[in-house]
């Protein structure tokens, strides 16, 4: 939908294309969509977490802060914003490297026909207050 | 999508959300892929506005699915059976299906529900078994091919419409468990699944004996499937057979009865002379052969350079 991206109010930033998107609707936007969809976006995160408690119960508290910082660190290393990363040691860190889920094949971002958010250039120029 | 314009489009000021993702950049890869609920409001619109018009439940509904599918121990092994009827809503698509699916060498399940939905999630689980085993080096047991199937289906919640009969001798012995779409699962020495599953279940009730020997055992379960067959409109056609022995070895039967062949039946039906057209009957009316070598030149390969 063009007019609501993430978690903020839902704001018309360009006309809306109903010939691609159909009639979009603030209400219909703002409102909660599938409940699996929901759960899936939280799955990663709270699989991780009920993993850190299980850890943290065998294995004590330090490992559960070693491996949490080691998150943390992997998920920031990234190349240059509006370039992919492919989060491969974020992946290994998490155990996703071994296996093959529908996330990993059906509509992969890579896959869509819409293009990125946001190229290369453009996302410097946003960062160093050029634009 | 169009906001690429607005941020390309020189003077122009860039929304602060996107301004904000930039700047943070740790989003890139968060939306990954998986299934889409694009249509979710479109449905959702779709049903209030029939439902407004007095016209409810009028939307197209999932197809009707049956299967009869059962396993059973015995001593130090299991077998497995299915019938091969697939359907569409009240009408059979295929009349020699598939349903019990590879898992590990010493591991099978049988699949009942959505014919592409059990196809996909063993097919799945098989490949995250195989990895496990590289990295393992071992056997794969049963019960972790019973949990991944469980946190698997519980994880879409029963929209991935997947029954299974899952069966397997690992080192710790013979395992058979029932997996229901949500992830619930139970683990008994006979089992049965799908629309057939009381007619099979009646014959197991009767007939199960503890420590059967492996023919007794491939009987009742061809019975149990058998009852599936002719007292269960969503099931039908031949009985398939599975057995894994207690060293874990496999021994396949494909259409181990074919109570409803009728192909003999068949051929013995005269049919009008206008549906058997015999070879040649299309009169030819001119022919010209021409060979290729005539066309073209064929020469050698060229040498590739001495280097």
């Amino acid at each position: 939908m063009a007019g609501m991206m993430g978690k903020a109010m839902p704001m018309a930033r360009a006309p809306h294309d109903q010939m691609r998107f159909g009639f979009s609707s603030f209400a219909q936007d703002a409102s909660a969509g599938h409940p699996l969809e929901a759960m899936n976006k939280a799955r990663i995160p709270n699989e991780f977490d009920f993993k850190m408690d299980l850890a943290g119960k065998v294995y004590g508290s330090a490992f559960v802060m070693r491996m949490k910082t080691e998150v943390a660190t992997l998920s920031q290393a990234q190349h240059l914003p509006g370039l992919p990363s492919s989060m491969l040691g974020l992946e290994t860190v998490l155990g996703r490297d071994e296996t093959v889920e529908f996330e990993d094949y059906l509509d992969p971002p890579a896959d869509r026909p819409e293009g990125p958010r946001f190229r290369v250039h453009e996302a410097m120029e946003i960062q160093y207050g050029l634009m | 999508m169009s906001e690429l314009s607005n941020v390309a489009g020189a003077g122009q000021s860039v929304p602060a959300d996107l301004r904000e993702e930039v700047l943070s950049a740790s989003t890139t890869n968060a939306g990954g892929g998986g299934f889409d609920f694009e249509n979710h409001h479109r449905n959702a619109r779709i049903a209030a506005e029939l439902a407004k018009s007095g016209k409810e439940g009028t939307l197209p509904r999932a197809k009707l699915t049956g299967t009869t599918i059962c396993g059973c121990i015995y001593k130090g092994g299991v077998v497995l059976g299915a019938d091969t009827r697939a359907t569409g809503g009240t009408e059979v698509v295929d009349k020699n299906c598939e349903k019990i699916h590879y898992l590990a060498p010493n591991i099978y399940c049988c699949g009942a529900g959505t014919a592409a939905d059990t196809e996909k999630t063993t097919e799945m689980i098989s490949g995250q078994l195989d990895l496990l085993r590289l990295s393992t080096g071992t056997q794969s047991r049963v019960v972790t091919a019973c949990t991944m199937l469980k946190r698997m289906l519980f994880r879409y919640q029963g929209y991935v419409s997947a029954a299974l009969v899952l069966g397997g001798v690992d080192v710790t012995g013979p395992h058979l468990y029932n997996i229901y779409p949500h992830g619930s699962s139970d683990k008994l020495p006979y089992l049965t699944m799908g629309s057939g599953s009381l007619a099979a279940m009646s014959v197991f009730e009767t007939g199960f004996k503890e420590d059967m020997e492996e023919a007794e055992a491939v009987e009742l379960v061809k019975q149990a499937i058998m009852a599936g067959v002719f007292n269960d409109l969503g099931s039908g056609s031949n009985v398939d057979v599975t057995v894994i022995r207690p060293g874990g070895e496999t021994a396949i039967f494909r259409g181990l009865e074919k109570p409803n062949e009728v192909s003999e039946l068949r051929k013995t039906v005269e049919r009008p002379a206008a549906i058997k057209v015999p070879k040649g009957a299309t009169e030819i009316l001119a022919s010209k052969f021409q060979p290729l070598s005539s066309l073209v030149t064929v020469e050698d390969a060229p040498q590739p350079m001495e280097i």
